[in-house]
């Protein structure tokens, strides 16, 4: 968190995710570069950094998709998450290498001007196997720059967590690009099975993680549901089901809740972080603050505020224990407004 | 007290965060280079031809602008195993036409003269092109004394089957210069009035570049359309020469 916009935050923990990032980045790409030398040392400079940019990638485009549903499934992995727009950078660097040298090998220097022949040198677009696959490529890169431009958090900000989310969720139809892209051209010329195995395994494990993460989501939503409901509250667990400085989630009358247990007391605001929408409810009270599990924002359980001088606020809700259980209401205080709260 | 819970704006990492990172961390840091090697090892394979890009070289021989501007090499200038005869190309995606109809309108003809000229060489399948580089500039000397004869020709029918493709790319400038990835340059390289060529596999022809009849502009529309299309181009031509071999689609 921070009150001002810097370009980076720096702190130790993302140092070390940098260091670690590059040291993948780095093992794959001279690796990728050693091999194409030693198999095949007649292949041009060009040749090799579009496909070692391009292999860079594809390969951070997999990692950057599997982060998510790989938190939701086990919160141990939550680091990657923490500085995932980092690596998204990092990823739309290196497209933009393997885009712009494609550009310039294979549509400058001639008798049209560069877009003009990316789109209609080849306008076989309504045959799949002669499909001009590099155009894929090209709206797949816009997407990867308008993620990148606005990765920072003065945009979040700005644009507002729904919106930004809203852009940011591109990258799957930029995967999905990315995807058709390989399939309909390198893929086309180099066609060995194994390469085709490769690319619908990286498809299956993105989406396999990803129906996984949603399971386990709907599984837990739907153990919460036949709620006893009274004068607008609704029973949602006993006390001791919420463990100390942590809470539990409730999906009530279309209302995502978190309540949380503290100090001998319970509070209960809206699930979601302002920042980035991430799962308070899986975060933690620390410093008598509940702090988002993403990235660390922290609200004041009594009124979803964040502390002076940050500005973020939630809803809260009016909550009862009656003989251990625990009712919530789930009419939404404005945001920011202070509930005195439950002593147990 | 150390918490448990990871905090990504704290300079410490949870001692679970860690192990969970180290488990995934670690396999992949080993996978990563087999994935690579694997990937590399089964791409088709490149060819042998060479592009020498940044290397101007000096090349003396005569010069004809029939049926495509080529030189006819000193044998001092010809690399061992390769053909006298070689192919001019313009800088970049461009045949040599307008340079040296441009040249020959400031100079004069020299059709058939001995020229001196500076090149970039490509070179393979015992093939050899000069592209001209530095444009006009690459013209460095004329020989006016002699005219030599136009070549006879013994024009032949002959049928083909192969594939399309643009011969400077092919020939060198890139790595692969045929099939899908290469589809749109080998367009533009023939829009761009690089002659066509028919790459003939399991015969003793290697390639025959598609000519146009002197004085005709013969449109490249035809050869796009075969580029993009992926079937083995089967065809009757009469070959035109005997060194570097040129075809005119027969006439029904």
């Amino acid at each position: 968190m921070s009150v001002t916009y810097q370009s980076v935050l720096w702190n130790a923990q993302k140092k070390r995710y940098h260091r670690y990032m590059w040291l993948g980045i780095f093992i794959l790409l001279f690796s990728f570069i050693g091999f194409q030398l030693y198999f095949h040392p007649t292949v041009t400079l060009e040749t090799l950094i579009i496909r070692s940019s391009s292999m860079v990638a594809v390969s951070l485009l997999h990692f950057i998709l599997i982060i998510g549903p790989l938190c939701r499934l086990n919160d141990a992995f939550l680091p990657l998450l923490y500085n995932r727009r980092h690596m998204g950078v990092t990823l739309f660097f290196f497209a933009a290498l393997h885009g712009i040298f494609s550009l310039i090998q294979f549509h400058s220097l001639g008798n049209t001007s560069i877009l003009e022949s990316l789109f209609f040198s080849n306008e076989k677009y309504l045959q799949i196997s002669q499909f001009p696959f590099q155009v894929l490529g090209f709206f797949a890169l816009l997407i990867f720059f308008l993620m990148a431009a606005t990765s920072h958090d003065f945009w979040l900000k700005n644009l507002g967590p729904k919106i930004w989310k809203s852009l940011h969720m591109l990258v799957y139809l930029a995967y999905g690009l990315v995807i058709m892209h390989v399939a309909l051209g390198i893929l086309q010329y180099d066609s060995h099975p194994g390469y085709w195995i490769g690319l619908v395994m990286g498809f299956l494990g993105v989406g396999g993680l990803h129906l996984s993460a949603g399971l386990k989501a709907m599984f837990k939503l739907k153990a919460k549901q036949n709620q006893l409901k009274e004068e607008g509250f609704f029973a949602v667990c006993t006390v001791e089901e919420i463990e100390d400085n942590a809470a539990k989630t409730f999906f009530i009358e279309n209302e995502n809740i978190a309540v949380f247990k503290y100090e001998n007391q319970l509070s209960a605001v809206n699930n979601v972080c302002r920042h980035q929408i991430g799962p308070l409810g899986e975060g933690k009270i620390v410093d008598g603050c509940i702090t988002c599990p993403w990235h660390g924002y922290q609200y004041q359980p009594h009124n979803g505020q964040s502390p002076p001088p940050f500005s973020e606020k939630l809803t809260t809700y009016y909550l009862k224990v009656i003989k251990n259980t625990v009712w919530v209401h789930p009419k939404p205080n404005p945001e920011g407004t202070a509930v005195e709260p439950v002593k147990i | 007290m150390k918490s448990n819970f990871y905090i990504g704006w704290q300079n410490d990492t949870p001692d679970r965060n860690k192990k969970a990172l180290k488990a995934l961390l670690i396999p992949l840091f080993i996978l990563l280079p087999l994935l690579a090697g694997l990937i590399v090892r089964y791409e088709t394979e490149f060819n042998d031809h060479q592009f020498e890009l940044g290397t101007l070289r000096e090349f003396q021989g005569i010069y004809f602008n029939s049926p495509r501007p080529v030189l006819l090499l000193d044998p001092t200038f010809v690399p061992e195993g390769y053909d006298r005869e070689a192919l001019l190309l313009g800088f970049g995606k461009f045949g040599a036409d307008p340079t040296m109809k441009a040249l020959e309108e400031k100079e004069g003809r020299f059709e058939g003269k001995r020229i001196r000229l500076r090149g970039t060489l490509l070179k393979g399948d015992g093939k050899i092109l000069i592209e001209l580089s530095e444009g006009k500039a690459s013209l460095l000397n004329v020989e006016r004394s002699i005219t030599y004869p136009m070549r006879q020709t013994t024009p032949k029918a002959v049928a083909l089957q192969g594939e399309i493709i643009d011969p400077k790319c092919w020939f060198g400038a890139m790595k692969p210069g045929e099939g899908k990835v290469h589809k749109s340059c080998a367009i533009r390289c023939i829009s761009g009035g690089i002659p066509p060529v028919l790459r003939v596999k399991k015969t003793a022809v290697t390639s025959i570049i598609f000519s146009k009849e002197k004085g005709t502009k013969t449109s490249m529309k035809p050869f796009l359309n075969l580029l993009l299309n992926p079937l083995p181009f089967k065809g009757k031509f009469t070959i035109k020469t005997d060194g570097m071999l040129y075809a005119l689609p027969q006439k029904k």
